[in-house]
């Protein structure tokens, strides 16, 4: 139950801190004192690996089949290619539909977490929890969910990472869902088209969604907005029927974050630092430093790095290697060996770890050095890192080993990848990303919510150069919409992990990325930007705009959809 | 449907399924509606409440905005937060009196936008702070000499608009509260290369933002529009009325 503080209404909550000894906020459980306190480093206790990790629940849909509720029907009327079409009465979607078609509720709320044993933390989640649930979803069933806002101080606009969706479902920045309000999000789970059938090489396995509201998706997110989204094809799901890939209670959702703590329990967030948030205590699937039991066998773990700014390098204490599967959204066309992850904000790595021969402790620990914002200390292709790093969460390897484990080995095949050939580059266009007065820029210009920078003709490969032309500043790039190749970075072949599909592509200080990219299904707008938050919400940040007609730049939008 | 069948004749699109073919029909009409998008949005902003927003979340900021003593343009000393922000929405940039660079087109940004938001807030909900780079040099007189070149009055019912100069040993505290720094120090030291950026927010409801001040005006009072208002309407109308 939350409790709306109102005898603080009078002066914000960080005037506060500087006119007055602030006693604790939160409830009888915080812990007083200074409001802001975190800034110098979170000054709780933090028990380490005390906790179990949880593992956020699947999502289950309000009905399948018949609409509960009149589709865009909800206070903003969403989605004009399924507003016009379909009502509760006469649903017709006009996609590759194999399966009928589900409806879903999901609310953003504000509520009370243990993200530290016995402290009190004010957080944000989807539907009051932190992650929010997993959706699991098969490919070729298309789903309505309906979000609502029952946050009071402040709009949404919930973005599905790595997922082929409309734009008006794209959470587009300022496509928002009010306070107290809710809007229809109409992820079509189609997969693009390619001579004339459905590209099963681009299927999403490991989505993710999290608030993307303009200027403001920093403090969101800090405060637990994001959930996991898995989708099935026949592909992946024979894959997991054949045991060759492990499934149910050994396929785990692993959400990594970086977060401070005031002494109070509130996390420390100043929205106005916009060098990129930094904390102190790793926060495993909503928990501090946690532990998780695992049997002697082959787990997959869908990591996503869920921080604002923080890049990872995850390893395991044991020296053991990982089986990589997949990189963002999308699995390998074979499985890799992979010794460390490294991992910008937003990037997924898709693994196995097998356990059947561990040590009774193993430790995922991040390697990577970095002492602020702007990113890893040292060129991205020569950062610091320390062994041993930073312990994140502890696996306590239980049993004996077990013979029904998942058979998947180096080389097992995956998804099928196809490459973008150079012939079918019909443009090419060059991103530079610099820092101007305390400010972001591309190509010299600022975002322009209705400019379109780039409108490439759907149906279209593009090459496109991104630049980071900033001093020592880090920005992983990720691009809505669709994967994206990467041929070079800095004239080199990328690491075997982003030579496939990649969303977000990782630019080191002073480096250059050349990537293709194709354009389907779906009319624009779309946004790319920096995925260090703080970056996204100064506005690091461009627009693209697939259409009929094209490749064109400089355009107005489409269309809009506040 | 012309443009469609052009679109076929692309390698890449060429035998696009028939369910494909028939998603991106679909779009194709989607411009037909847009300008009902725009009356819906008319209606909405219809809907939106008046009430002045109390309730407050649990979680908080951890902005550190420090109640340091500053000097305005009229010789008065003042506090930054208790007595210049107070509970009100503010509006923050950095400057001096002397620079040749970025402030001119700030200052004159500002005066618009001044102006443009007394038409959502009242005088006394909103204050308009410009602090200088250059605490020395520019004192209460130059001060009130820099707000006179610039004809800023307060005519119109427009908010406050406040210059000041702070102690210069508490110059790098305020700047960092307010994010206008550079982690390269070399950078940070150029103060032509400072930031040119406009911070605002809403200090009763402890919510902020801070963008560039050279971007597109009415993207920018949207914005500001949505950060500082004290009700659903203040927030929001700019944005459902904006026009591309
Ligand atoms: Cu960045």
């Amino acid at each position: 139950m939350i409790n709306y503080s109102t005898r603080r209404t009078a002066i914000g909550a960080g005037v506060a801190a500087f006119t007055s000894a602030v006693s604790g906020r939160g409830g009888s459980g915080a812990v007083a004192g200074r409001a802001s306190d975190g800034r110098h480093g979170t000054q709780l206790h933090v028990p380490r690996f005390v906790q179990n990790m949880p593992i956020s629940p699947t999502k289950r849909p309000v009905s399948t089949g018949n609409a509960p509720w009149q589709v865009g029907d909800c206070f903003h009327g969403v989605a004009p290619e399924y507003f016009n079409r379909a009502t509760a009465e006469n649903v017709s979607f006009n996609f590759p539909q194999m399966f009928p078609e589900q409806y879903y509720e999901l609310r953003a709320k504000e509520f009370i977490g243990e993200v530290i044993p016995g402290v009190r933390t004010p957080l944000l989640g989807y539907d009051g929890l932190f992650p929010g649930p997993t959706f699991r979803v098969r490919s070729c069933q298309p789903i309505v969910v309906r979000q609502f806002n029952d946050l009071f101080d402040t709009e949404l606009s919930t973005h599905l990472h790595g997922g082929h969706n409309p734009s008006h479902s794209d959470g587009y920045p300022n496509f928002y869902i009010l306070p107290g309000q809710a809007r229809d999000y109409f992820y079509t789970n189609t997969l693009p088209g390619r001579n004339g059938i459905a590209d099963i090489s681009e299927c999403p396995s490991t989505c993710w969604y999290h608030d993307h509201a303009m200027d403001i998706a920093g403090d969101t997110c800090a405060h637990g907005l994001a959930g996991f989204y898995l989708q099935y094809d026949d592909l992946e799901l024979n894959l997991i029927r054949r045991n060759i890939l492990p499934a149910d209670a050994y396929d785990i959702p692993v959400l990594i974050q970086d977060r401070r703590f005031n002494s109070d329990g509130t996390i420390f967030y100043d929205p106005l630092d916009h060098n990129g948030y930094l904390g102190d205590v790793y926060v495993v699937n909503g928990k501090a430093f946690p532990k998780f039991h695992v049997q002697r066998r082959k787990y997959r773990f869908r990591f996503l790095n869920g921080c604002n700014a923080r890049h990872l390098e995850l390893r395991l204490s044991s020296n053991a290697s990982f089986l990589g599967l997949g990189t963002d959204s999308w699995l390998y066309p074979q499985a890799i060996v992979r010794s460390t992850l490294l991992m910008s904000p937003a990037k997924r790595a898709d693994v196995i770890i097998d356990f059947t021969n561990a040590p009774n402790e193993v430790f995922l620990e991040n390697i990577l050095e970095q002492s602020d914002g702007r990113g890893p200390d040292g060129p991205l292709d020569d950062r610091k890192v320390q062994i041993p790093g930073t312990p994140v969460l502890k696996f306590v390897v239980e049993g004996t080993r077990r013979s029904d484990s998942a058979t998947v080995s180096v080389g097992a095949p995956l998804r099928p990848h196809v490459p973008i050939r150079p012939e079918e580059i019909v443009e090419t266009r060059v991103f530079e990303f610099h820092r101007r007065n305390g400010a972001w820029q591309i190509n010299q210009k600022f975002f322009d919510e209705f400019r379109a920078d780039a409108c490439p003709k759907l149906g279209t490969a593009e090459r496109w150069i991104l630049r980071n032309g900033s001093g020592g500043w880090w920005h992983p790039v990720h691009i809505h919409l669709e994967s994206h190749q990467i041929q070079k970075i800095d004239g080199r072949i990328p690491p075997l992990s982003e030579r496939f599909k990649v969303d977000t592509t990782m630019l080191g200080p002073n480096t250059e990325a050349e990537i293709f990219m194709r354009f389907r299904t779906f009319r624009g707008p779309f946004v790319f930007h920096c995925h260090n938050i703080e970056h996204e919400d100064m506005r690091m940040m461009f627009v693209f705009d697939p259409r009929t007609d094209g490749p064109m730049s400089n355009q107005p939008l489409q269309q809009y959809h506040p | 449907m012309f443009r469609f069948s052009r679109a076929l004749l692309l390698p890449a699109c060429l035998g696009l399924s028939v369910a494909v073919a028939i998603a991106v029909l679909w779009f194709q009409g989607v411009s037909v509606v847009a300008g009902s998008a725009e009356l819906r949005n008319e209606r909405r902003v219809a809907d939106l409440s008046a009430e002045r927003l109390t309730a407050r979340s649990l979680r908080r900021s951890g902005i550190s905005i420090p109640d340091v003593v500053v000097t305005d343009e009229r010789g008065r000393s003042l506090r930054l937060l208790s007595d210049i922000i107070r509970d009100r929405s503010v509006c923050v940039n950095f400057f001096y009196t002397r620079c040749d660079g970025s402030c001119p087109g700030t200052t004159r940004t500002i005066r618009s936008l001044r102006s443009e938001l007394a038409q959502h807030f009242r005088a006394e909900e909103l204050v308009f702070v410009s602090i200088s780079l250059d605490p020395v040099a520019d004192t209460a007189a130059r001060l009130a000499e820099y707000r006179r070149s610039y004809g800023i009055t307060d005519a119109g019912g427009q908010s406050e608009w406040i210059f000041v100069s702070c102690a210069e040993s508490d110059l790098g505290a305020v700047r960092r509260g307010f994010g206008a720094y550079d982690l390269d120090s070399a950078v940070d030291a150029e103060r032509n290369q400072h930031a040119a950026t406009v911070t605002f927010g809403n200090a009763r409801l402890d919510r902020w933002s801070a963008l560039p001040a050279a971007m597109d005006r009415g993207q920018l009072l949207s914005a500001m529009c949505r950060i500082m208002g004290n009700s659903a309407r203040q927030r929001y109308v700019s944005l459902l009325l904006q026009r591309r």
